[in-house]
């Protein structure tokens, strides 16, 4: 039988900010940086670990392409493409092109 | 709800003229026998012929109605999401001028409607009869270009400063994407 995943649920408005800024922390609060340090970085700091990863978008003002590049095309940069797409999972119910956007941001990283 | 005391008038004036007009083109041999020498067969062919044309005409007017009302839907999402790109402009020309926290906020708020707004008008192409050869895909390339040019870095940085060519190539954009929207709704009344 297949082993069961464990998940992460991170729910941006609710654990990190309703308004998530820009880029670099130098740039003020709730920046791409920022989250990524603090929510992302520490599950793929183990490279056994395989949990899958699901990040509720919804509830904020709107994301910024600093903000969503520096965040998972960041993290894409540091961890592999491939390993960022297999372990995140994004969840929009109010905007369903904003999955398709980030994605397109982890696959292009490297343009960055 | 319809008066119809008018209607009941013109019927009753309809039938005192017709009754004795009837009677004078009988009484006077107005008519050839020949005339009322109808076959039922021939009745029944003018009926059928009748009720075919009757329903042919409601079911083509039915499906052409629908068409356009499908057509007016999206039409005017598309004018809700262009004027929401248009606002979207307004705001990043000023940010370009005069950066500060509260047009940032917004623009990020209104990027997020027109998103909205666009992933609408995409989840429409579903239905066959609304594609109209319009390249929803490329509408959202051209919001995601759009998008990136104007909020990628600098912006939200402490009095950020942008090059000529960033300001050229939202301008650009703007200009494009405008005139793929009106395309966009040219397509939708052509068959």
């Amino acid at each position: 039988m297949e082993e069961e995943k464990i998940v992460i649920l991170i729910n941006i408005a609710k654990d990190f900010s309703t308004v998530p800024s820009s880029r670099y922390k130098k740039d003020g609060p709730f920046s791409g940086q920022e989250f990524r340090n603090k929510f992302l970085e520490p599950h793929f700091k183990d490279p056994e670990a395989n949990y899958l990863i699901k990040i509720i978008l919804d509830g904020v003002e709107g994301y910024a392409t600093s903000f969503l590049e520096e965040s998972f095309g960041g993290l894409a940069r540091i961890y592999g493409k491939e390993r960022c797409l297999e372990r995140l999972e994004f969840i929009s119910l109010e905007d369903r092109l904003l999955v398709k956007e980030i994605k397109q941001y982890i696959e292009e990283c490297d343009v960055e | 709800m319809w008066n119809k005391l008018p209607i009941v008038s013109f019927l009753a004036c309809g039938m005192l003229i017709g009754i004795p007009l009837g009677v004078i083109i009988t009484n006077q041999c107005a008519l050839s026998s020949v005339f009322l020498e109808v076959k039922l067969i021939q009745l029944i062919q003018l009926l059928m012929t009748l009720l075919i044309a009757i329903f042919l005409t409601y079911f083509i007017n039915m499906l052409v109605n629908r068409d356009l009302k499908k057509s007016d839907i999206v039409c005017n999402l598309i004018d809700t999401y262009q004027n929401k790109l248009s606002d979207i402009f307004i705001l990043g020309e000023s940010y370009f001028q005069n950066a500060d926290y509260e047009k940032q906020r917004e623009i990020i708020s209104s990027l997020k409607t027109a998103s909205i707004l666009l992933s609408i008008i995409i989840e429409l192409k579903m239905d066959k009869h609304n594609k109209k050869f319009i390249n929803y895909d490329g509408l959202w390339n051209d919001f995601i270009k759009f998008k990136i040019i104007l909020t990628n870095s600098p912006f939200g940085e402490k009095n950020p400063k942008y090059s000529l060519e960033v300001i050229y190539n939202f301008e650009s954009k703007y200009k494009l994407i405008s005139g793929k929207l009106y395309n966009c709704k040219l397509k939708l009344y052509s068959y």
